[in-house]
C-alpha cells in the first residue's frame, strides 16, 4: 500500500473509512468465506461429490432397476455378482443392488430426518436454557447431565425389543439420545456469544433485540450447528445400523445397510459378497460425511483446526 | 478427597436406584410377558405360573418383593431357563469381561502411543499416516469390521476361528474387532489433548530450563495431556459393551450381551433387570473411578472440591 | 575491556508465514557484558522478545527461521549454531529466563518444588533431598514466607506475584550468567511490579549475573538498567548507556517514546501518544522504518536502504532518520 506523499484533509480519512468497509464485508461474506476455504479442502469437497453421487444412486438407483426390494424369488436365492445382478443375490433372490440402494435410502433417510429431530429439540431446548439462564438453565442442564449417565445403548435396546418396534419408535429412540449433545453445545455457544463484545457493541449501538438475534446470534449458531449436525447423520446412521444389526431396527422385508450387513455376516463363510458390499458402501458414506463434517468445522472455525 | 468420594459414591447409588426403577416398569409396561412367546400353553397353566412367580401381584408389590431380595444380593429366577439369574450371571460375566479387557487393552496399548507420536510430530508423515487410519477406523463401526475381521483373517487366511470361545487364539478377533475402533477414538484424543499441552507457555519455561525433550513429553506434558483420554474412558466403557452385544452376536460368545439381547427378546423380567444392574452397575463405577482419577490428575479440580 | 559474556552480531530471524514472510527481527548485534543490565525497549511487536527466543534456541521451527548471524557466548560457543543437546546444557545452566505471564509460565500439573528443584537435578546433578533443600533456600531468598511447606504447594495456590518470585528463584536457582527476562512485570499489579523489579535487581547483584530486561516501558529501565537497547520494527535504533539513552537521545523513536511515560509532575495535560501504528512486518520495508509511521514516505535521504548506525560516543549508537528530530529541550517544554 502507498500513501499520497501529502496526505490533504480529506484524504487522511480514507484509511480508517477503508478499514469500517472491509469488516462490513467480512461481516457478510463469512458463508462465502467459510465455502472458499471448504472447497480448497480437497477431502472435504470429494466427501461432498461423493455424497451426491451416493444419495442419487440410493434415491434415482431403484427406479432404474427392474427388480423389487421385497418380491422374493426363491429359485434365483445366493446367486453371486453377474451381468443380471450385479451385486448378486440375497438369500430370498432379491436382486442385491435394489436392496443396497433401498437399504441406503432407509439408511441415509433415518439418519437426516432423526438428526433433523434431534437438532429441533436440541436447538430449542439449548438456546431456552441459554435465553433463560439462571436457576431455569441450571435445572435444564443438570437434566441433561443426569440423561447423560444413563447407559444409553442398553435402554435403546431395552425400547426396541419390548415395544412394537417401527420407524416412529426407531425415530424417537435415536433423536432422543442425539439431542442431549446438541442441546449442551448451542447453549454454550449462545452463552458464550451473549457475553461476547460484538453483541455488546450491537447493543450499544441501539440494534432491536429482534436485529441482534437475526442478525447476529442465528447466524453465528447456525456455524456450529451445521458442523455439528453433519457429524450427528453419521452417528444416527451408525446406532440405526447398530440396531438394524442386532434385528432391533428396520423391520423386513425393509432392508437397512445394518441389516444387509448383518445377513453378510451370518454368510461370510460361502457368501462373501453379501458382506463386503453393503460394508463398503455403508463406510464409504461414513467416511464422506465425517471427512464432510471435519472440513465444514474448519472453514466456519478456522480457528479450532489450528492444530 | 474423602468426602468427594463419598458424595459421588451415594450419587452412584442413586443412579443405580433410578435405572433399576425405570427398567423395572419399564419392562413390565412393554405388552407381552414371558410366556407370551409359548402360544401353546394353556392359559391355566400359564395363570399356575404367572401366580408361581407373583407375577399376578399389583406391579408395585413385585417392585417391593424385587428391591427386598436384590438388597439381599438375589437377582431372582429366570423365566425362561432352569437357572437363576445370579448363576447365568456369574456364568456369562467373566466371558464378557475378560473380552472387555483385552479389547480395552488393546485400544490403549494402540491409541495412546500413536497419538502421542502424531502429537510430537505434528504435520509430519508420523502425523497424517496413523490419523488417517484412525478415521477410517472410526468409520469403521464393530458390526463392519468384526465380519470383516473374520472373512479375512477367519475363512480367508483361515488363522482363526470364525466363531467360538475356546482357545486364547478366538480371543484375538473378537477383542481387536472392539478394540480397533476403540484405538481409533482415544489416538484422535490422545492427540488433541497433547497438542493443547505442548503449545502452552510452561512447556516453552520447562526448554528454557534445558529439559531434554523426552522429559517433556513424560513429565511435563503428559499428565496434563492424558486428562481428556481419562474422561474418555468411561464413555469408550459403554462403548465397548454395547460393541460386546454385537461382537458376541457375531462371533458367538457366550457373553453377557448376547444374554442381555435374547433375554429382552423373551420378556426375561428378572434376567433383563440383573443384566441391566450389571452393565449400569459397571458403567456408574468406572465413571466414577474416572472421576477420581481425574481429580487425582488434576491438582485445581482437587483443592477446589476439598 | 573484558570479554562480553554474550556477543550477538547480524541477528535476523523471520517467520515465513502462509500470509508472508515476517521479518521479526533484522540485523540485530549487541554486547552484554558481565554482571550489567541491558534493557531491551520498544513496543510490542518490535522483536525484543523474539530476539532473545532467538538466542535460547525457544523459536518453534518451523515457521520461524534464523536466517543469519551468531550469538556468542563466552567467545566459544555460538548458541544459535549449537547442537539440541548443547543447548539443553546452556539453558538453565548458564542461561536462564522469566516471562511475562507468571500464571501460565508454571506447570499447573506439578508441584512447585518438583519444577524449581529440577534445573538442579538437570544441572548439577543433586540428589532429590539436596535439591529441595537448595529449593527452600531459594524461596526464602525471593522473599516466599514458610518456605519450607510452600514449596510442595501446586502454582494455582500461589498469586501471580508470589508466581513470579517463584519463576525468579527458579531461574537464579543454578546462578546462571545470563538472565533474561522477559516483560517480566507487564502482567502483574502495579504494586507488585516495583517489589518484582526490586528482587531481580537483587538476586543479579548477589549472583553477579548479567541481565537481559525485555520490557515496552521505559519506566521500568529507568532505574534498573546500565544500557539501553532501543528497538523499532525489528532494528535497533539506538544503543547507550541509561544516562545517554535519557539524556541525550537522539532518534526521534526514542524521543516519542520517552514523552510517553506518564509522570506525576504534569497533571491536567494530556499524555503523549506515539501516532500511527507499528509497521507491518510481513512486507519488507525499505528505508526508515519510523519515517513512514510519521507519514513521511519518500523524499527523504533514506528511501532504499535502511539508515545506517551512527556512533555518537564510546557506547552511543544511533540510526539515522529522516525524521525532523525535535530537540530534548523542546520535548521538555511541552511536558
Amino acid at each position: 500500500m502507498s500513501f499520497p506523499k501529502s496526505l490533504s484533509p480529506s484524504s487522511k480519512r480514507l484509511p480508517t473509512v477503508e478499514i469500517q468497509l472491509d469488516q462490513i464485508e467480512e461481516g457478510t461474506s463469512l458463508w462465502q468465506d467459510a465455502w472458499r476455504r471448504l472447497s480448497s479442502n480437497r477431502l472435504a469437497l470429494i466427501s461432498f461429490w461423493l455424497l451426491v453421487a451416493m444419495v442419487l444412486f440410493c434415491f434415482v438407483g431403484p427406479l432404474l432397476t427392474s427388480y423389487s426390494y421385497r418380491t422374493p424369488n426363491l429359485d434365483n436365492a445366493l446367486q453371486g455378482p453377474s451381468w443380471a445382478h450385479w451385486f448378486g443375490t440375497d438369500d430370498l433372490g432379491r436382486d442385491q443392488l435394489t436392496r443396497v440402494m433401498k437399504g441406503g435410502q432407509i439408511s441415509l433417510g433415518v439418519g437426516i430426518l432423526a438428526t433433523t429431530v434431534s437438532l429441533i429439540i436440541g436447538v430449542l431446548y439449548g438456546a431456552t436454557a441459554a435465553y433463560l439462564g439462571g436457576k431455569i438453565d441450571n435445572a435444564m442442564m443438570r437434566f441433561v447431565d443426569v440423561l447423560y449417565a444413563l447407559p444409553f445403548t442398553i435402554f435403546v435396546i431395552l425400547l426396541m425389543t419390548l415395544f412394537e418396534r417401527s420407524i416412529l419408535l426407531l425415530f424417537l429412540v435415536i433423536g432422543a439420545v442425539e439431542w442431549l449433545t446438541m442441546a449442551r453445545i448451542v447453549r454454550g455457544q449462545v452463552i458464550s456469544l451473549k457475553r461476547q463484545e460484538f453483541i455488546e457493541a450491537a447493543v450499544s449501538m441501539g440494534l432491536s433485540t429482534r436485529r441482534i438475534i437475526v442478525r447476529h446470534l442465528i447466524p453465528n449458531v447456525l456455524g456450529v450447528v451445521a458442523v455439528y449436525a453433519t457429524l450427528t447423520v453419521p452417528a444416527v446412521m451408525l446406532l440405526e445400523s447398530f440396531l438394524s444389526f442386532l434385528g432391533l431396527g428396520v423391520q423386513p422385508p425393509m432392508p437397512s445397510w445394518g441389516s444387509l450387513i448383518k445377513l453378510g455376516a451370518d454368510n461370510l463363510q460361502l457368501y462373501p459378497y453379501l458382506l463386503v458390499i453393503p460394508a463398503l458402501f455403508f463406510s464409504l458414506t461414513l467416511f464422506c460425511l465425517n471427512f464432510l463434517g471435519d472440513g465444514l468445522r474448519d472453514a466456519l472455525d478456522p480457528q479450532s483446526s489450528k492444530d | 478427597m474423602f468426602k468427594f468420594i463419598l458424595y459421588r459414591l451415594l450419587q452412584t447409588l442413586l443412579v443405580l436406584w433410578v435405572i433399576v426403577t425405570v427398567t423395572f416398569f419399564l419392562v413390565r409396561l412393554a405388552p407381552g410377558d414371558p410366556f407370551s412367546a409359548e402360544r401353546s400353553m394353556p392359559s391355566h397353566v400359564k395363570e399356575r405360573l404367572m401366580q408361581h412367580y407373583g407375577l399376578d401381584q399389583p406391579a408395585w408389590v413385585q417392585y417391593g418383593n424385587y428391591v427386598s431380595s436384590l438388597l439381599q444380593g438375589d437377582l431372582g429366577p429366570s423365566y425362561t431357563q432352569s437357572r437363576n439369574v445370579n448363576q447365568i450371571l456369574a456364568q456369562t460375566f467373566p466371558v464378557s469381561l475378560e473380552l472387555g479387557a483385552w479389547a480395552l487393552l488393546i485400544a490403549l496399548c494402540i491409541g495412546l502411543p500413536v497419538g502421542v507420536v502424531a502429537a510430537v510430530y505434528r504435520n509430519t508423515r508420523l502425523d497424517y499416516v496413523p490419523m488417517s487410519m484412525a478415521m477410517v477406523g472410526i468409520c469403521l463401526p464393530t458390526f463392519v469390521l468384526g465380519p470383516l475381521l473374520a472373512l479375512f483373517f477367519g475363512v480367508w487366511l483361515n488363522w482363526f476361528n470364525v466363531s467360538g470361545w475356546f482357545g486364547p487364539h478366538d480371543r484375538v478377533l473378537p477383542a481387536l474387532t472392539i478394540g480397533l475402533v476403540y484405538a481409533a477414538v482415544i489416538a484422535r484424543i490422545t492427540r488433541g489433548g497433547m497438542l493443547e499441552i505442548l503449545t502452552r507457555d510452561f512447556i516453552r519455561t520447562a526448554r528454557a530450563k534445558g529439559v531434554p525433550f523426552h522429559t517433556i513429553i513424560f513429565k511435563h506434558t503428559l499428565r496434563g495431556g492424558l486428562l481428556p483420554v481419562v474422561s474418555y474412558m468411561g464413555p469408550a466403557l459403554a462403548g465397548v459393551i454395547s460393541g460386546s452385544f454385537v461382537v458376541e452376536t457375531i462371533f458367538q460368545i457366550p457373553g453377557l450381551g448376547r444374554e442381555f439381547v435374547s433375554s429382552a427378546f423373551n420378556r426375561d423380567y428378572t434376567l433383563v433387570l440383573g443384566t441391566v444392574i450389571v452393565y449400569a452397575a459397571l458403567i456408574t463405577l468406572a465413571n466414577l473411578l474416572v472421576d477420581i482419577v481425574q481429580v487425582l490428575l488434576n491438582p485445581r479440580i482437587r483443592f477446589e472440591d476439598s | 575491556m573484558a570479554q562480553p559474556v554474550l556477543q550477538v552480531q547480524n541477528l535476523t530471524t523471520r517467520f515465513h508465514t502462509r500470509n508472508g514472510v515476517v521479518r521479526a527481527v533484522e540485523d540485530v548485534s549487541f554486547d552484554l557484558n558481565q554482571g550489567e543490565v541491558l534493557g531491551i525497549v520498544g513496543e510490542s511487536g518490535c522483536g525484543k522478545s523474539v530476539t532473545c527466543y532467538s538466542m535460547m534456541g525457544l523459536i518453534p521451527q518451523p515457521p520461524g527461521r534464523i536466517e543469519a548471524g551468531s550469538a556468542v557466548l563466552d567467545g566459544q560457543i555460538d548458541l544459535l549454531k549449537a547442537s539440541e543437546r548443547e543447548m539443553n546444557a546452556i539453558r538453565g545452566k548458564r542461561i536462564s529466563m522469566i516471562f511475562q505471564d507468571p500464571m501460565t509460565s508454571l506447570n499447573p500439573y506439578l508441584r512447585i518444588s518438583t519444577q524449581l528443584i529440577e534445573p538442579l537435578q538437570l544441572h548439577e546433578k543433586l540428589s532429590k533431598k539436596a535439591a529441595i533443600e537448595r529449593g527452600v533456600e531459594a524461596l526464602k531468598e525471593v522473599g516466599i514466607p514458610q518456605a519450607e511447606e510452600r514449596i510442595h504447594f501446586y502454582p494455582h495456590e500461589f498469586s501471580g506475584g508470589m508466581r513470579q518470585r517463584v519463576m525468579i528463584a527458579m531461574a537464579m536457582i543454578t546462578q546462571p550468567d545470563i538472565l533474561i527476562a522477559d516483560e517480566p512485570t507487564t502482567a502483574l499489579d502495579v504494586t507488585v511490579q516495583a517489589q518484582i523489579l526490586e528482587l531481580i535487581r537483587q538476586r543479579q547483584q548477589a549472583n553477579g549475573s548479567a541481565v537481559i530486561l525485555i520490557t515496552h516501558d521505559l519506566g521500568v529501565v529507568a532505574g534498573l538498567c546500565d544500557r539501553i537497547l532501543v528497538m523499532y520494527a525489528g532494528r535497533v535504533v539506538e544503543t547507550g548507556t541509561a544516562h545517554e539513552v535519557f539524556k541525550k537521545a537522539r532518534h526521534p523513536y526514542t524521543i516519542a517514546l520517552q514523552r510517553s511515560i506518564p509522570s506525576l509532575g504534569t497533571k491536567g495535560k494530556p499524555l503523549y501518544t506515539i501516532p500511527g501504528l507499528p509497521p507491518d512486518l510481513s512486507k519488507p520495508i525499505p528505508g526508515d522504518a519510523f519515517a513512514l509511521r510519521k507519514g513521511i514516505v519518500s523524499g527523504g535521504k533514506w528511501d532504499h536502504t535502511p539508515p545506517p548506525m551512527v556512533q555518537l560516543s564510546e557506547t552511543h549508537w544511533v540510526r539515522e532518520s529522516d525524521c525532523e528530530l525535535p530537540s530534548l529541550e523542546e520535548v521538555l517544554r511541552e511536558c
